[in-house]
């Protein structure tokens, strides 16, 4: 039996799928009966959500000044 | 230009399976595509980068380095991996080198160095002797990532507790959980083992839980 502590230690490879079949089950059974890894689990989860939806600031303009003739430049010059 | 740097929800993200038809347009010399593709990549770029050098100016010049090399480069990418990759990986390999030229040298290759020693995913003070929770996690049902999302002050802390983790462990949740890269692509960038990278996404995340938990918890 996988102790709580054990749980938050394996929770992120558990979400990735890394872990061998045997481990995955003890975790789902503990999962089963412990509401409080339960809620780390999903905690978890949210952090991972918010992650892919950290807002991104653009660029400075004058970069994409920069860069977009650069690129059209590229582009003629091997059309 | 102003009206050209605003971002187009299509800019949000580039998806995969949309890359040969990107990767077409970028051929064709389509500069829509390739200023969506800036404007995707740009943020992620400068914060992996920030992880070899010191500063911000220094990483913001190796981005424009990186772009001038995407464009000159374009036509000889081989598609043995992503765009995405293939572009994480120019930066990674520039900014490196010049790291170590401003000896700022991070040492991804191992598990030693800041950020590489254990740390515990919870204080081991939550738990009783068998490892049980005594002072367990508190729901966030209440809270849906869209609600989290419109909180200004809690993206902002979690960009902040990005901007706190040990730099290795900051690269592996950046390519990982911000930007979608498979883990095997991760390795080949950063030029760390699999085990290596599982540890430092592990030991990421639960330093950004704590930080959300507290957070949330003050609110």
């Amino acid at each position: 039996m996988l102790s709580c502590r054990e749980i938050t230690e394996l929770a992120s490879d558990y979400l990735e799928g890394e872990l061998p079949l045997g481990k995955r089950l003890f975790i789902r059974v503990h999962l089963w009966m412990c509401t409080h890894c339960q809620t780390y689990l999903a905690q978890l989860r949210k952090v991972i959500e918010l992650l892919r939806r950290v807002p991104k600031e653009p660029p400075k303009e004058e970069l994409l000044e920069i860069l977009l003739p650069e690129f059209r430049r590229k582009h003629r010059g091997q059309a | 230009m102003v009206s050209q740097m605003k971002r187009s929800p299509s800019a949000q993200d580039v998806p995969d399976e949309n890359e040969p038809d990107l990767l077409a347009r970028l051929l064709d010399g389509d500069e829509a595509a390739f200023r969506d593709l800036v404007l995707s990549y740009h943020n992620s770029l400068v914060r992996l980068a920030m992880t070899f050098v010191a500063e911000r100016a220094v990483a913001e010049e190796v981005v424009q380095e990186t772009w001038l090399g995407v464009v000159h480069g374009l036509r000889d990418f081989q598609r043995r991996s992503s765009l995405k990759t293939w572009i994480f990986r120019i930066l990674a390999n520039r900014a490196r080198t010049r790291g170590k030229r401003e000896a700022r040298s991070i040492p991804f290759s191992s598990l030693q160095g800041p950020g590489s020693q254990y740390e515990p995913a919870v204080d081991p003070s939550r738990f009783d002797a068998r490892g049980m929770w005594t002072d367990p996690p508190r729901s966030w049902s209440d809270v849906g990532p869209d609600e989290l999302l419109a909180r200004r002050e809690t993206m902002g802390m979690l960009q902040r507790e990005i901007e706190k983790l040990p730099p290795n462990q900051r690269a592996v949740v950046i390519l990982h959980d911000v930007e979608g890269i498979p883990s095997a692509e991760i390795c080949n960038i950063l030029e760390i083992n699999e085990t290596n990278q599982r540890v430092l996404l592990h030991r990421a995340r639960a330093k950004l839980r704590r930080a959300l938990e507290q957070h949330l918890g003050n609110r």
